[in-house]
């Protein structure tokens, strides 16, 4: 490999737009403090699927329930009864019965979408956690490994 | 003595094909080709990712295609059950064995006959591979590693960890890579030294005459609407994007629609009047498209380009994606063309932001436009190619 290319760094440096009109950080630190103002309940952020933990199924099973656990709302779906003449009328009928459950259903999902926020924010700062303990029961184990060679020395 | 041709191997090529590192490949051919270096394409008779990776769609032998002499060769038969139950734990973030890699690798999609010409005509090319993870790359690239640069597509996914990659990766000439997150992976996951990583980008053709009004008015769309360009489906993070749009619409109504362009289906429960499907289209109706949206959304997490991001600035209109993805939100920040979202209150609260703020939306295109003109055009990324394929003498 003796023509081996070297990167050559002119070329290679990605050129950047120093003098925006609109600068998107600010823009986005605009958009956040609006939202920590008057947002609505802010659900915890999506941590990126493969996150890095050494436990692939607890990554896993976290961002899934991360990315659904507001997904209980229900629509309008109702299918046109197939009736001559009356059609019309018990599709009108129809559809308004639905309208009133899709409303209380709603309702209660709410409910349900709060308290599966509160429910994900807290697995997700447990998982955090269970990071941090098991770094520190690591630490630790170094820790006493040095002392225990530390004591044999003295 | 001439120096030996370059030879972009490749899973699949053809025009009708889709996909970011198939666009690429395509790109850098042809523009080789047209600018009078020797470059040929060797690939698989096989007809695209969304086809059956075991039947040959294609006759084998040489044809050319736009300019490009394109070799085929027949793939390699599969056992597409057994690639499948390996694909789906690495897909779901499970560890698997080395038995299992070994499985993966057999049944992913190759041509022995490929590896085999590889191997005999090794010193009459310098072989680009892409995208990694393909058998054509994984195999290809062991024939004639000391003549083989892999331009991998890579963002940190399941693939990216095996050890067969990590044992092929040190072992190549070179890389060219797309962005320096990706750069930056590529050291961390692989130590590969950096006077081997290039950063080349890709080119990006500029969209030739792009009218709104003819899209609206062919898909008899009024009021105001985002745009999605791109693979459907779970590794592009779509069902996010449509279930925050889903509920952004329930909770606040009003008249946006979601226009959604390219391959794959769609779950049932997104099928909506203010969700539009298009499938595949042709190039200028997603250019008209893309000049007509309040913006483009990328939801994916993973992308080791996204040449989409720049379609969109290129027709003056900015982006907003996913906080999660170091490589858009390097794009956006860089370009500064674009917002990005953690979660949906950010989603529905950047969207608010861009409709509410046309003037400085219509800026951020620009903006974007620019950082695609001053970094992608195809005589940069071309110089670059050239320099890490050749060294030094090439220019």
């Amino acid at each position: 490999m003796s023509e081996l290319a070297k990167p050559l760094p002119d070329l290679e440096q990605i050129v950047e737009i120093r003098d925006p009109a609109v600068n998107v950080d600010d823009v986005m630190a605009q958009i956040r403090a609006t939202l920590a103002a008057h947002g609505p309940l802010m659900p915890p952020d999506v941590p990126p699927l493969g996150a890095q933990s050494d436990d692939g199924a607890l990554a896993f099973h976290l961002t899934q329930a991360n990315l659904t656990y507001d997904q209980v709302f229900v629509e309008m779906n109702v299918m046109r009864p197939n009736v001559p003449l009356l059609g019309g009328w018990l599709a009108r009928l129809k559809a308004r019965a639905h309208e009133l459950a899709v409303y209380y259903v709603n309702q209660h999902a709410g409910l349900q979408v709060n308290f599966n926020s509160s429910l994900v924010r807290v697995l997700s700062l447990l998982a955090a956690r269970d990071a941090e303990v098991r770094a520190l029961r690591a630490d630790l184990e170094r820790l006493r490994a040095r002392l225990d060679e530390l004591e044999r020395r003295a | 003595m001439s120096r030996p041709a370059i030879a972009l191997v490749t899973p699949w090529y053809g025009a009708d094909i889709t996909g970011g590192a198939e666009t690429v490949c395509r790109g850098l051919a042809e523009h080789l080709a047209h600018a009078g270096h020797a470059v040929e394409v060797l690939t698989t008779c096989a007809w695209r990712f969304q086809s059956d990776w075991g039947k040959n769609h294609h006759r084998p032998g040489l044809e050319t295609l736009n300019g490009v002499p394109v070799r085929r060769f027949r793939v390699r038969p599969r056992d597409g059950q057994a690639f499948h139950q390996v694909n789906l734990r690495l897909m779901r973030g499970l560890g698997i064995s080395t038995a299992d890699e070994q499985q993966f690798m057999q049944h992913i999609i190759g041509s022995d006959e490929l590896v085999a010409y590889i191997g005999e005509h090794r010193d009459a090319y310098r072989f680009v591979f892409l995208p990694y993870m393909f058998g054509t790359s994984y195999w290809g690239a062991r024939a004639a590693p000391e003549n083989s640069l892999m331009m991998p597509c890579l963002h940190d996914e399941a693939y990216a960890h095996m050890a067969a990659f990590r044992a092929l990766m040190p072992s190549l000439r070179g890389f060219l890579l797309l962005s320096q997150p990706e750069r930056d992976l590529m050291q961390s996951l692989y130590g590969i030294p950096a006077e081997r990583l290039h950063l080349i980008g890709a080119g990006v053709d500029a969209a030739a005459g792009a009218n709104p009004a003819r899209f609206r008015e062919k898909h008899r769309l009024a009021g105001p609407y985002i745009v999605y360009v791109g693979r459907r489906d779970e590794t592009k993070n779509t069902p996010l994007l449509l279930d925050h749009f889903r509920r952004m619409k329930l909770e606040q109504g009003g008249d946006l629609k979601l226009v959604l362009i390219g391959p794959g289906g769609m779950p049932a429960a997104a099928a909506r009047p203010d969700v539009i499907d298009l499938g595949v289209t042709d190039e200028q109706t997603k250019h008209d498209a893309l000049a007509g949206a309040l913006c483009l959304v990328n939801p994916s997490l993973n992308e080791s380009f996204s040449l989409v991001l720049m379609e969109a600035w290129l027709a003056g209109r900015p982006v907003l994606v996913h906080a999660g993805c170091a490589v858009t939100v390097g794009h956006c920040r860089a370009g500064h063309g674009g917002l990005f979202f953690a979660n949906y209150a950010e989603f529905s609260g950047a969207l608010r932001w861009l409709s509410e703020h046309p003037t400085e939306a219509a800026a951020m295109g620009a903006q974007g436009a620019r950082y695609v003109r001053a970094n992608f055009t195809w005589e940069r990324v071309l110089a670059k190619m050239l320099r890490a394929v050749y060294g030094e003498a090439a220019g």
